[in-house]
């Protein structure tokens, strides 16, 4: 499964983000979110850009352990087998893999399959998207 | 609780920074943005102090929903003595700043003193610095913000002043995300006058609250039942523009300097003519509406213009030309001033020199001249230096004494009295002075279903509209959600993990009102200040339904007794000592 942004509905309020770190982590701090709204003015000018995951696998890869899997279109973590390395947080190439302040690995399991962020999302600018792998 | 505790204190005169705990008692009663900012003013001003000097204070204030998923949570409260009218001042402010100062760990920033060169403060969660600011003094807000955000990140919540706030401008704002404002009373003055240019806060910490599971449940439901509701969106589709029609259509749409209440241009500046420029939808955080309209002609964007703009800016000036209206608003933004005291001042000076008293070289609907005019007031510049100083100076050094629409020296806003009679109540106790948000009962009244032409009951009224609006914007709420009182004691029980009852907020939204009015009498306003221009009383308005109406000054002043009787106060004004006894002060 991918999520998409549409960014001409997105309207930067951050409740994805503010969700997120809710439900995996039982804070709020956008910081701690899997995925990343960005919103705001340059040069005089709305831009609206989303960070992801797309299951590029960079932090499946990095990860020493074998803790991070990718299966069924969607990231799953053991945190049993993590070790707290941090490495797959400087892989992954969206910022979006957090370790948390009490030390879990945060990353984007798109919720069992139903995805709060899109749930939440009160202008339905953050969709499903079914891929084939 | 959602509260980090802490307090960070920073004084200007020293380079001092320092933590201290969140006085809790304080919080309990007050519960932060307005209440809390306005009660720490209150207990930490001298009396009599020069509001331009160092020992005013600058008071930024979160609260028990900031960085919450609670929806509309995001504003920030800023409070001061106000350089414009030496009464209390607070406002509040969009945008992201709050929620930043919140994950850096912080429920309030208060500054103290004025550095000696420019500054900027920068506060990265435990990290705070007071980096020199000189090569940022001399310019405009845009400016100033498109090089902090190169320089320290736009994902920072940036506050700033333009020329107008460097130069102590008694309308002068603070900006943020560029055409956000905390506009009036001349906050942005504070802030120049402590040489402080900018303030950039980036956090990361947590916001932790005692119940994760039930808020998201309550806010979750909320969302959907009582925020997206048809009633809230319009401020989604449209925003404030959309009381232009309401507005014009009660006859109280301020026109030529509140000689009309209906405008003939009305219809090329309401809801349907913004709409057609296409604007963006912009949020603040946590926010489930999006009341900001993006929209950019050419070289000008804004985000708007509000309804505020509209009619203080348009249609009290004389100008029905939309474009020009959002070019006047930019400049506005960008050198850092108040759109609605700009444009009374404006509509003033067009008023004067239409009736021959002095002539300000503007006359009613010249947009050339009014193009150039934020600027001129900003930078006190040309005839702009003695604009800059505001409605009530003008009329007092030129004449106009009975059309200076303004109460304790701050500009009105646009809705007029003599078509709501209880928003002339409402002006008139303003502790502020003359200002809409400190209590909206015209939306019961002249857009509502009572009577506009009667004193009947409104007291009363504009009671629990004050009420309504200080507790909202203590808990800190935006004003677009339409939220009940007790759907805000669902809420803040959650968060705060104890019941807190509709009553509970009721008393303590009376205690924060009185906490305005204690240290508006400890300066020295009397009772007589509590009043309106001279047209609202004798000057019958023109056209549609209040056409022939003042509010007379009879019925103002039976009015005012009333209220002040229903408050507890003495025939003066004054907060009995009964009163306080009552309300745990």
């Amino acid at each position: 499964m991918k999520l998409v942004l549409d960014t001409e509905r997105c309207t930067g309020c951050g409740i994805c983000e503010l969700v997120c770190s809710a439900v995996k982590e039982g804070v709020f701090n956008p910081r701690m979110a899997c995925l990343k709204i960005h919103s705001g003015y340059r040069k005089g000018d709305l831009i609206v850009r989303g960070e992801f995951c797309d299951l590029c696998l960079e932090c499946v890869e990095a990860c020493p352990t074998g803790a991070i899997t990718s299966e069924n279109g969607s990231l799953s973590i053991d945190q049993e087998s993590c070790s707290e390395c941090g490495l797959c947080v400087d892989a992954c190439p969206y910022g979006i893999i957090n370790l948390s302040s009490s030390g879990k690995l945060l990353i984007c399991d798109r919720c069992g399959g139903s995805p709060e962020c899109v749930g939440w999302c009160p202008h339905e600018a953050i969709k499903k998207e079914e891929s084939a792998t | 609780m959602s509260y980090t505790g802490k307090v960070l204190r920073v004084n200007l005169n020293t380079g001092d920074v320092s933590r201290e705990a969140l006085n809790k008692d304080w919080a309990e009663k007050y519960f932060g943005g307005k209440g809390l900012g306005i009660k720490y003013v209150y207990e930490e001003l001298r009396e009599g102090i020069d509001p331009l000097s160092s020992a005013n204070k600058l008071i930024l204030t979160t609260g028990p929903f900031t960085g919450t998923i609670v929806p509309c949570s995001g504003r920030l409260a800023l409070a001061a003595k106000s350089p414009a009218t030496g009464t209390m001042l607070d406002c509040s402010i969009g945008g992201r700043f709050a929620t930043q100062l919140k994950f850096a760990g912080y429920d309030m920033l208060i500054i103290e003193g004025q550095a000696e060169n420019p500054a900027c403060l920068v506060i990265n969660d435990d990290k705070v610095e007071i980096r020199d600011a000189s090569y940022l003094w001399g310019k405009s807000i845009f400016e100033t913000e498109s090089q902090l955000g190169e320089e320290l990140g736009r994902e920072s919540g940036i506050l700033s002043i333009g020329t107008a706030g460097e130069k102590l401008v008694s309308i002068a704002c603070i900006g943020t995300e560029y055409y956000r404002q905390a506009a009036r009373g001349g906050i942005g003055a504070v802030m120049g006058s402590k040489k402080l240019k900018a303030i950039v806060c980036s956090g990361s910490k947590d916001v932790t609250v005692p119940d994760m599971p039930g808020l998201l449940k309550l806010v979750k439901r909320l969302i959907w039942e009582d925020v997206l509701t048809d009633a809230n969106l319009g401020i989604y589709t449209d925003g404030t523009p959309q009381i232009v029609d309401m507005s014009n259509s009660a006859g109280v749409l301020p026109t030529r300097n509140y000689q009309d209440g209906v405008f003939e241009g009305a219809s090329k500046i309401n809801a349907a003519a913004i709409r057609r420029l296409k604007p963006r939808k912009k949020a603040c955080p946590a926010c489930a509406l999006g009341c900001g309209n993006y929209i950019r002609i050419g070289d000008n964007a804004v985000e708007g213009p509000e309804y505020e703009t509209l009619a203080l800016v348009g249609s009290n000036c004389g100008v029905d030309d939309i474009e020009a209206i959002i070019k006047f608003n930019a400049e506005c933004d960008d050198v850092g001033i108040d759109t609605i005291s700009a444009g009374n001042i404006v509509g003033f000076a067009m008023e004067m020199t239409e009736r021959g008293i002095k002539d300000f070289g503007i006359r009613f609907g010249d947009i050339e001249t009014y193009l150039k005019m934020p600027r001129l007031i900003g930078c006190q510049e040309g005839m702009g230096e003695e604009l800059s100083r505001g409605v009530r100076y003008l009329a007092k050094k030129y004449g106009g004494i009975e059309f200076a629409m303004e109460v304790k020296g701050l500009e009105l806003p646009g809705y007029d009295p003599r078509g709501s009679w209880s928003m002339g109540l409402a002006y008139a106790t303003a502790y502020r002075g003359g200002c809409h948000m400190a209590g909206f009962p015209i939306a019961s009244e002249a857009f509502g279903a009572i009577d506009p032409f009667t004193i009947e009951g409104k007291a009363k009224l504009t009671i629990d509209a004050q009420h309504y609006c200080t507790i909202k914007f203590s808990l800190i709420l935006c004003d677009f959600w339409a939220i009940s009182l007790e759907t805000m004691s669902e809420l803040i029980s959650c968060v705060r993990g104890r019941e807190i009852s509709v009553a509970e907020l009721e008393k303590a939204a009376e205690r924060i009102w009185n906490v305005g009015r204690l240290f508006n009498v400890r300066e020295g306003f009397k009772s007589g200040e509590d009043t309106l221009p001279d047209r609202i009383f004798k000057d019958p308005l023109k056209s549609g339904t209040p056409a022939g109406r003042v509010l007379p000054r009879d019925q103002f002043d039976a009015m005012l007794r009333e209220y002040y009787q229903l408050r507890g106060w003495d025939s003066n004004g004054i907060p009995t000592p009964e009163k306080l006894k009552e309300l745990e002060m």
